[in-house]
């Protein structure tokens, strides 16, 4: 047999609580974990669309600002603007001769150069340069020399030549265009936002006007100022700009390819790691439109705080989940114990039970259904035993079936006396005392051992219930306490059987050499007072009337007659057919004035051989002779039965009654003086 | 991209020759047409514009002495008026101030760089002489959105259009020179002729004033690709 794990119920119920308390702190950390990240994911996101905004909106601001700077310039300023304005007419070929092109660009980066000092230019817009309306280069104040590059390298010239303002975003490295410096040289590049406006007279555009100023870090740093997110400007897989530390920049650098821009809007934000600190990060393009290809804008927040709340809470849970274990297991302790011990005492008091211990009690108190359960076991075990007990005495009495019936159907039991018909069986043992006298105690028990089987077997045969035992008496009924509406038969033929028994045992008696004694039988049916008779304490079924004393005395006249089975005239007139029985005679008991006819029953009819029916004829015929006074007839008749017990009696009596005739009121009842 | 397509019919018809030849020694001629204009639509369509005015239509290859009368640029509404103002090498042009305000004129063109300095309508006109021809912008130096192109012309066979963009320009010296036509923001079109002496030239002329920056190719002849790095625009 394959071992099997047995767990106790304790450890089950340690193990499950102990778990759920494990799942439900795992979960409840889950969610918390998952509720502070969220939190912090979703507060970042609208922290990096308001630093987006606000720098949109930046970016708007400057470029309006730029814008009004070209204004002041173009329009206020006459030299700019006509200068720009000659410059490119003096492209136009009209065919009339005239001053070269490039002596008019070169004149008029003469007279800007010498214009700027007294051009009021914000310092910050390091980024200022003119061309002509064709796209060549007029003036650069990163490289005031220098004119007639071909500006038209840049789209942003292309745009602005058609008429149109627009703004611009272009690492310094695109800035030299055509061998022109636009921008300062710096260091490191950068990128710069640069606006672009049309000089027009009408709608004519005469010239156009680059101003920028490059997106540094200060930008960033007021950015951050306002927002607390740190930024950087990323272009060709490098931090041009950026809040973060130099180190964490130039890993930035590293990462971004983590970081790319998405189809998706709003751009999904990313988690990335920059030396120790954890960042959540987002990619956008400069500006909401088309973006540049190779220059955005990177937003980070560190994740610090949220990663350390999510630490702490982790702390705290395994702290309350240690509690909690102690606690489930004390609990688990107590449930189980409140289960389990209840359970033992159960269980130990049923094996008592199935060892036959019926008076096995527990003492359950718990106050809940395994109490309950508790009581119930006491009640079943009580009914047990009363049940075994009636069963037991019952059983002893009455037949199994009729036990069994009383059992069912306690309501068919009337224990409380009551009148009815009832036929009484006696049985004795004739002239045992005597006999048992010389008999060793063990051999006379056995013998009546043997004999109350045989009694007790035909009376419970035919569901008689046997009432008591005196001396070698036995005393048996029908018809209590359960109805019997054929108590009679029923008595006639356990009569019949319990006397063929007899018969077979005193054969096995005599041929063991024991003693063999006679026996008598008496039935009577009268009408009998059943039921518990005795004290509350101390009682027994019984069966009280005149009719026993009567039953009595017939089975003791067996002895006169020499007969073995005896019933009264009421019994035989309850038998009906199936029975040989012949009248015996008609007697007057002491202590009765009332005379009884006796019966002897004879043999179940159909059973009776030719010589036993031809006994029984002769018999009543000589005793119809006898009580009409006939006497010799009758003695006549009896004279062929000389075997006949109840025959020889009669013949006596009828001889004696020859020689004396009675007197004319005789009634030929004969009075029965003996017990 | 502009295109130029020259559809003038050229016709030289026989009586002319005679009647030149009966006139007898005046080697002149006339040529008259009309100019369409090319403008770009409102959105974006490139068609013919209903106002073919103030293309200036003239003639180069011979110079004549310049008219004796002074040539008028008023500022007027703070406007030159007019905006393209042909003349021949050497006139002078008289600029009066019709306004009530002050105005200037300059110019730095290479050509001519002059400025007459700031006065009222009640100030005496000033006036400059263009001795060279070529274009030279004037400007007011006080009010950004005026400008006028003088156009300093070789001769006298000049015409400005009118609405239907016809032109006649009589005394062209006969021979072989160019026709031309140009306006401001147009590139000029030009058409070599042969004019018989006393004869008569048709010519149609189309001028595209389409696209402000000429079509330009990258440095290996290839067209630019849309702007890539375009970032916004207002």
């Amino acid at each position: 047999m394959a071992p099997r794990v047995r767990l106790r119920f304790r450890t089950k119920v340690w193990a499950a609580l102990c778990g759920v308390a494990a799942a439900a702190l795992a979960i409840a950390l889950l969610i918390a974990q998952d509720a502070a990240l969220g939190r912090a994911r979703a507060e970042t996101r609208a922290r990096f669309d308001r630093t987006l905004a606000a720098f949109h909106e930046l970016q708007q601001l400057r470029a309006r600002y730029v814008s009004a700077e070209i204004d002041a310039l173009s329009r206020a300023n006459p030299q700019l603007r006509t200068v720009l304005s000659t410059a490119s007419l003096a492209g136009e070929d009209l065919g009339l001769g005239g001053a070269r092109p490039e002596d008019a660009l070169h004149d008029a980066n003469l007279r800007l150069q010498s214009a700027l000092p007294s051009l009021a230019l914000d310092p910050k817009l390091a980024l200022f340069a003119l061309a002509d309306a064709d796209g060549r280069l007029v003036f650069s104040r990163a490289d005031p020399e220098r004119y007639g590059a071909d500006l038209r390298e840049l789209g942003l010239v292309r745009k602005v030549g058609e008429g149109a303002r627009a703004t611009w975003i272009w690492l310094d490295g695109d800035a030299q265009v055509d061998g022109a410096r636009l921008a300062p040289a710096y260091p490191s590049p950068a990128l710069y936002l640069v606006r672009g406006e049309p000089v027009v007279f009408g709608d004519v555009v005469h010239g156009i006007v680059l101003l920028g100023e490059p997106l540094d870090r200060e930008l960033l740093e007021s950015l951050r100022a306002i927002s607390g997110v740190d930024l950087a400007l990323v272009s060709r897989g490098r931090a041009i700009a950026t809040t973060l530390s130099t180190a964490q920049a130039a890993q930035l650098g590293a990462r971004l390819a983590a970081l790319a821009l998405a189809e998706a809007r709003p751009q999904p934000m990313a988690e990335l790691q920059l030396g120790s600190e954890r960042f959540l990060a987002l990619r956008a393009e400069l500006d909401p439109g088309t973006p540049l290809p190779d220059a955005s804008f990177v937003l980070l927040t560190s994740l610090a705080p949220e990663l350390a709340f999510v630490r702490d809470l982790r702390q705290t849970l395994a702290a309350v989940g240690l509690a909690l274990f102690a606690v489930a297991l004390a609990v688990g302790y107590a449930l189980a114990r409140g289960i389990t011990d209840p359970l033992l005492a159960l269980a130990r008091a049923a094996r008592r039970i199935g060892g036959g211990d019926l008076d096995a009690r527990v003492e359950i108190a718990t106050g809940d259904e395994v109490e309950s359960l508790g009581e119930a076991f006491n009640e079943m075990a009580a009914g047990l035993r009363e049940r075994e007990l009636i069963k037991s005495t019952l059983e002893r009495y009455v037949s199994k079936s009729v036990a069994a019936e009383l059992l069912r159907e306690p309501g068919r039991v009337a224990l409380a006396g009551a009148r009815r018909e009832l036929t009484v069986l006696f049985v004795d043992l004739g002239g045992f005392t005597p006999l048992a006298e010389e008999l060793p105690p063990e051999a006379v028990v056995a013998q009546l051992n043997e004999y109350f089987d045989a009694v007790c077997g035909a009376v419970l045969d035919q569901d008689g219930t046997v009432k008591e035992f005196q001396g070698d008496g036995v005393v048996a009924f029908w018809g209590a306490p359960i109805a019997q509406p054929d108590h009679a038969p029923r008595a006639a033929r356990a009569a019949l059987a319990a006397a063929a028994r007899l018969d077979r045992l005193r054969e096995r008696w005599s041929a063991r050499g024991a003693p063999a004694p006679g026996y008598r039988i008496g039935l009577h049916s009268a009408e009998l007072v059943a039921g518990e008779i005795g004290s509350a304490a101390r009682g027994a079924y019984g069966i009280v009337g005149d009719g026993m004393n009567l039953a009595a005395r017939i089975e003791a006249a067996n002895k006169l007659y020499g007969t073995h089975v005896l019933s009264s005239g009421a019994t035989h007139a309850l038998l009906g057919p199936g029975f040989l029985c012949r009248e015996i005679d008609h007697v007057r008991v002491v202590g009765r004035r009332q005379p009884v006819r006796l019966f002897e029953l004879v043999a179940l009819a159909g059973e009776a051989d030719a010589h036993t029916q031809r006994r029984c004829a002769l018999y009543e015929r000589a005793l119809a002779a006898y009580r009409a006074r006939d006497f010799a007839a009758a003695a006549v008749v009896l004279a062929e039965l000389p075997e006949d017990g109840p025959a020889r009696l009669l013949a006596s009596r009828a001889r004696e009654l020859e020689a004396s005739p009675p007197p004319p009121e005789w009634d030929a009842i004969l009075a029965l003086d003996s017990k | 991209m502009r295109r130029l397509a020259l559809l003038g019919l050229v016709l030289a018809l026989p009586w002319l020759a005679t009647a030149r030849a009966a006139h007898g020694g005046d080697a002149t001629g006339t040529v008259r047409g009309s100019v369409k204009v090319l403008k770009k639509g409102f959105f974006g369509r490139v068609g013919e514009s209903d106002d073919r005015s103030g293309v200036v239509v003239y003639v180069t290859g011979y110079s004549e002495p310049p008219p004796r009368e002074e040539a008028t640029l008023a500022q007027q509404n703070e406007r030159f008026v007019p905006r393209l103002l042909p003349l021949v090498a050497g006139q002078s042009v008289v600029f009066p101030n019709r306004d009530r305000i002050y105005h200037n004129v300059f110019s730095v063109s290479s050509i001519l760089s002059f400025d007459l300095g700031q006065y009222k309508s009640s100030d005496p006109a000033r006036s400059q002489t263009f001795d060279k021809p070529g274009l030279v912008p004037v400007y007011c130096n006080i009010h950004p959105q005026m400008i006028s192109y003088v156009v300093v012309l070789e001769n006298r066979a000049f015409a400005l259009t009118g609405a239907d963009g016809a032109f006649e320009l009589r005394g062209v010296r006969a021979g072989h020179l160019a026709l031309n036509a140009w306006m401001p923001g147009a590139q000029r079109v030009t058409r070599e002729l042969d004019l018989p002496a006393g004869g008569a030239l048709a010519v149609e002329l189309e001028l595209s004033a389409t696209q402000t920056i000429p079509p330009h190719l990258r440095k290996d002849g290839t067209p630019y690709p849309p702007p890539p790095d375009y970032n916004g625009s207002e």
